[in-house]
């Protein structure tokens, strides 16, 4: 795995997060809403990899899930997200808000001052 | 052959899981293979795990691909059996071993305590005392463990007469057959009880003062757990109905102040079946009720409850 990659992955559950704050969803609708948001970059997201993070975060209390009849009338299970996990998206997105004001006054101001 | 211990009953793969896909339905047969705990546990798993397929099936035949290589392209950007059950086992074996630990003290700790007491005036041998602390830890731990992890019978999605009628309304009830084996516990428990208070009473002899006490408050407490499976909870819309065998109320749901997971000692305080939560609201008259109720795997339409009072916690925030 490329340390883009790894930077990706670690960012992952915040997006998670993201998507599901517009709402309920389900496996597949969170990733296209993942799609949406990450363009090209999502591809090198594996699906299979979703469901274990999103049942990590069922278990930190930060998603909880249920089960309803969907569109093709077989159980769907969806994803919520709780009133802890807003709290956390709302903590992840400053720290991350962070990281990219010190990079655009450190790395990114230098690279440009220098070209 | 663990694998196979923690799938009992049955090992079986559930045939109405099969899409037509012979793709699909060859790589949910591999997945289920690489899955622990029971076919009700597994089922989510693979439930889930077909619909992300079939919907990217349809996608893609959307955009012109033919459904057997849309087929295909949905297994291979979905990632392998073997990985995705590898994850799952790590998942519920980190479970077992949290379980086994935290259950295992729940009891081994109230027993040995209770038997410190029963001794205090009597002779106290220290081995004797940690062999059956060690004893009842491994034992009860191992066994609840098992079955919290592995073997609990997870309820369906709720497709019930009343959830078809009026999508808005949530009902959580204990399964029918799940009913009928409360019912025989709670005849088991009931002669527990009754036999501890006669022996206090002194119409016979059966374990001494403090022996007594304990089982009969075991019994107390197995009844009363049992006699929660007729509880059942209603939400329409923001109208909380709680029945049960002792009592039915009623309470319109202005705001919800607090609603989590109790700790899991919470279970000895009421008994019941299930994780105990705590309900804080006010209603309509801007009074405010604490309410005390198990909502468990194994209940239907718990996890829609549980989903739904979680999003009035939000918005009254």
């Amino acid at each position: 795995m490329n340390d883009n990659e790894q930077i990706l992955k670690g960012l992952l559950d915040t997006l998670v997060l993201d998507v599901l704050r517009g709402g309920p969803n389900y496996g597949f609708g969170i990733l296209q809403g993942l799609h949406q948001r990450m363009g090209d970059d999502a591809s090198m997201l594996k699906e299979a990899t979703l469901y274990p993070l999103l049942h990590r975060l069922e278990k930190r209390e930060l998603l909880t899930s249920f089960r309803q009849p969907g569109e093709r009338g077989t159980p769907r299970k969806y994803y919520q997200i709780t009133a802890l996990g807003e709290t956390f998206l709302v903590g992840r997105v400053e720290e991350w808000r962070r990281v990219a004001q010190l990079l655009q006054r450190t790395i990114l101001t230098d690279n440009r001052e220098n070209t | 052959m663990l694998r196979l211990l923690t799938r009992l009953p049955s090992s079986k793969f559930s045939k109405d899981l099969l899409t037509g896909v012979p793709a699909f339905d060859d790589y949910l047969r591999r997945l289920d293979a690489e899955l622990l705990g029971r076919a009700s546990l597994r089922r989510v798993t693979l439930e889930e795990v077909r619909d992300h397929l079939l919907e990217q099936q349809a996608m893609l035949t959307e955009q012109g691909l033919d459904a057997e290589t849309a087929a295909q392209q949905s297994l291979e950007g979905f990632g392998s059996a073997n990985e995705l059950g590898a994850e799952q086992r790590r998942e519920k074996s980190r479970n077992f071993f949290k379980n086994l630990v935290l259950a295992g003290l729940l009891f081994a700790v109230p027993m040995t305590v209770f038997q410190l007491i029963s001794q205090f005036y009597g002779s106290l041998s220290l081995y004797t005392e940690m062999y059956r602390f060690a004893f009842n830890f491994t034992f009860y731990g191992l066994f609840m463990s098992y079955f919290a992890s592995f073997s609990h019978y997870q309820a369906g999605a709720t497709r019930s007469r009343e959830s078809q009628g009026a999508a808005n309304v949530i009902h959580v009830y204990t399964p029918k057959k799940y009913k009928l084996m409360a019912l025989i516990m709670l005849l088991l428990s009931g002669s527990m009880l009754m036999a501890c208070a006669l022996s206090l009473l002194g119409v016979f002899s059966l374990y001494g003062l403090y022996g007594n006490l304990l089982i009969g408050y075991a019994g107390l407490f197995l009844m009363s757990a049992m006699a929660s499976s007729w509880t059942r909870l209603s939400l329409d819309g923001n109208q909380l109905h709680i029945q049960s065998l002792f009592q039915n109320k009623h309470f319109r749901i202005a705001k919800v102040k607090e609603f989590k997971r109790q700790a899991l000692w919470r279970i000895y305080l009421p008994p019941a079946i299930g994780r105990s939560h705590k309900l804080v609201l006010l209603n309509d008259q801007g009074e405010t009720h604490t309410l005390y109720f198990s909502l468990d795997a194994g209940l239907y339409g718990s996890d829609q409850l549980f989903a739904r009072l979680e999003n009035m916690k939000k918005d009254s925030c």
